[in-house]
């Protein structure tokens, strides 16, 4: 069995109310251990609402499966936060403690693990997050906005989790913050082998990292899979409000002029060597 | 959860009362809340009730919304039936019931009491929840600050007030936003809200205030900013975008309103004696 099974998952808003809103409408997929997937949609399109079913905070119908165990049914919602790690928007907003080390141990502390094991687990995520052990006994409210951010990011990845998921965790930082905090989220999918599922709403981010990519649009799942598939619709992709990365479309346009180069491109490796090959074809011909 | 809080909760709408003069809003709610303490028999009761029926018809609100709003007060509502039912002295209606030595009678005048009551609070609730559903809240402020603006004249800063109640109005459904968000976020980090004795709840609130007095904070501070890049400097000179001028329909609720309030007076005069409820 795959390690993230979901089956006719759906999910609705204010139920009885004249504000109901349907957010996840019958929804299957399913995600093998160690792939990084992207998940991207159009504002509202039931993104962050997925995100919180894959922890048990939501309580949806359907059925979810985390290592074969259904987080839907009663009971079995308990202690799947320490496994599957959730990383939500703006999580510096969350931030309470009064020294950094408090607040990235806030985590392990609930899960019931001993002060030494704690302290190994706060150093470890400082070190994956690129913070320096300096800033451990500051308070995490005289830090910067993207090292609050990492602090945050820290908090969850001290729970080890085999699942890490992050809702858009680069919106709203400088160039820098953004390349380093997708960067260690690399580094920890590469090194410890972790699933993680990333949301954005930057097709470059998602490109440069993930493998295989969710797309929601209207509370629907409109396609799950691998990068190249995804961004060769381009077209699907701008009617439901959403884009491609920037070397996509350069080479769409340069496909259009009648260039001989393939469409779905999505890095700069992938790039030269297309802009490459038809360099050469150009002269054979 | 908190979502479901009603009350104070705006619904736009078309209806007559959504576009009375929020003004003649306020004043005539006064006058209905004057008006329930006034009515005191079964039959003046009766004809507040069948008014307070035309009203929430003619709001186009639906009832179901209404009842809503009732649901937190249920507890007082059948904690004062009770306790009218068995304590009001009168002339009862049978024998004293025995249990474990307590000696329960009912009465007649309990009875009616409780009803009344029950009535009184209904109504009360009905028609105070119609004001703030069917009046934006910048209206309702701004209508509370007109009819204040006559203390100005001995120095009360009434449109400071009022604009303290507007923002503080604007930024409760933000911060109920605000507070699940973070509620959701310290969740996924393990911690719960629903075990252990009172000192540890109490204890794992802090993870929710802290971040919420933050951000209440910071959000304060820019909105006081953003008031200040647009020259705001209180009330002094200030003029209006919206001028709220009374018109016939106005004038017409209010005369309905002194009908019904007269009508009940004079039931209470004409049927003295007969029929009494308190």
């Amino acid at each position: 069995m795959s390690q993230i099974e979901v089956k006719n998952l759906s999910y609705k808003y204010g139920v009885g109310t004249p504000f109901e809103v349907t957010a996840l409408d019958n929804i299957s997929f399913s995600v093998e251990k160690g792939e990084f997937i992207g998940l991207i949609g159009h504002t509202g399109s039931g993104k962050s609402t997925l995100l919180q079913c894959f922890n048990g905070l939501l309580k949806p119908e359907g059925e979810l499966y985390i290592d074969g165990v259904n987080i839907c049914e009663k009971n079995n919602a308990k202690g799947i936060c320490f496994k599957v790690g959730l990383v939500f928007q703006y999580p510096e907003h969350q931030l309470f403690e009064d020294t950094v080390y408090k607040d990235i141990a806030f985590g392990p502390k609930n899960m019931g693990l001993s002060e030494g094991e704690i302290k190994d687990r706060v150093c470890e995520a400082l070190k994956f997050s690129g913070l320096s052990e300096e800033i451990l006994e500051k308070s995490p409210f005289e830090l910067s906005g993207g090292q609050k951010r990492r602090v945050a990011v820290a908090g969850v990845i001290a729970m080890r989790p085999e699942i890490l998921v992050l809702d858009e965790p680069a919106a709203g930082l400088d160039p820098i913050g953004r390349d380093s905090i997708l960067a260690n989220l690399r580094e920890y999918h590469k090194k410890e082998g972790k699933t993680v599922i990333l949301s954005s709403h930057n097709m470059d981010d998602i490109a440069r990292n993930c493998e295989k990519v969710l797309v929601m649009n209207s509370a629907r799942l409109e396609m799950f899979e691998t990068i190249s598939e995804v961004f060769k619709r381009s077209e699907r992709l701008k009617e439901i409000g959403l884009d491609v990365p920037m070397l996509t479309s350069v080479f769409e346009e340069l496909l259009k002029e009648g260039y001989p180069v393939n469409s779905g491109i999505y890095t700069v490796e992938q790039a030269v060597n297309e802009i490459i090959a038809a360099k050469d074809g150009g002269k054979n011909a | 959860m908190l979502k479901d809080i009603t009350i104070g909760q705006f619904f736009p709408g078309d209806s007559l009362l959504h576009r009375l003069d929020p003004r003649m809003k306020i004043v005539l709610t006064v006058l209905y809340i004057v008006l329930l303490f006034v009515a005191k028999s079964i039959v003046s009761f009766a004809a507040v009730t069948v008014f307070s029926l035309i009203l929430v018809f003619l709001s186009k609100i639906s009832p179901k919304l209404i009842l809503k709003s009732l649901k937190p007060l249920l507890f007082i509502i059948v904690f004062t039936t009770v306790l009218n039912i068995f304590y009001v002295k009168g002339t009862p209606i049978f024998e004293p019931i025995d249990i474990l030595g307590w000696q329960f009678t009912i009465t007649y005048e309990g009875l009616l009491t409780a009803v009344v009551m029950v009535l009184r609070i209904t109504l009360l609730i009905t028609t105070t929840s119609l004001l703030t559903y069917t009046t934006s809240p910048i209206a309702l402020t701004d209508g509370i600050e007109r009819l204040l603006s006559p203390l100005n004249a001995v120095k009360v800063p009434v449109h400071e007030f009022s604009m303290m109640m507007t923002i503080a109005l604007r930024f409760i459904p933000t911060l109920i936003e605000e507070t699940e968000k973070i509620m959701a976020a310290q969740k996924s980090r393990g911690s719960t809200f629903s075990e252990g004795g009172l000192i540890k709840r109490a204890k794992a609130l802090i993870p929710i205030l802290v971040p919420l007095f933050v951000s209440a904070f910071r959000r304060a501070e820019e909105l006081a900013t953003a008031m200040e890049c647009r020259c705001y400097a209180g009330g002094k000179g200030r003029t209006r975008l919206k001028q709220y001028k009374l018109c016939a329909r106005d004038y017409i609720s209010l005369l309905t309103v002194i009908a019904v309030f007269a009508a009940t007076i004079a039931i209470n005069i004409l049927l003295q004696g007969i029929v009494f409820a308190i």
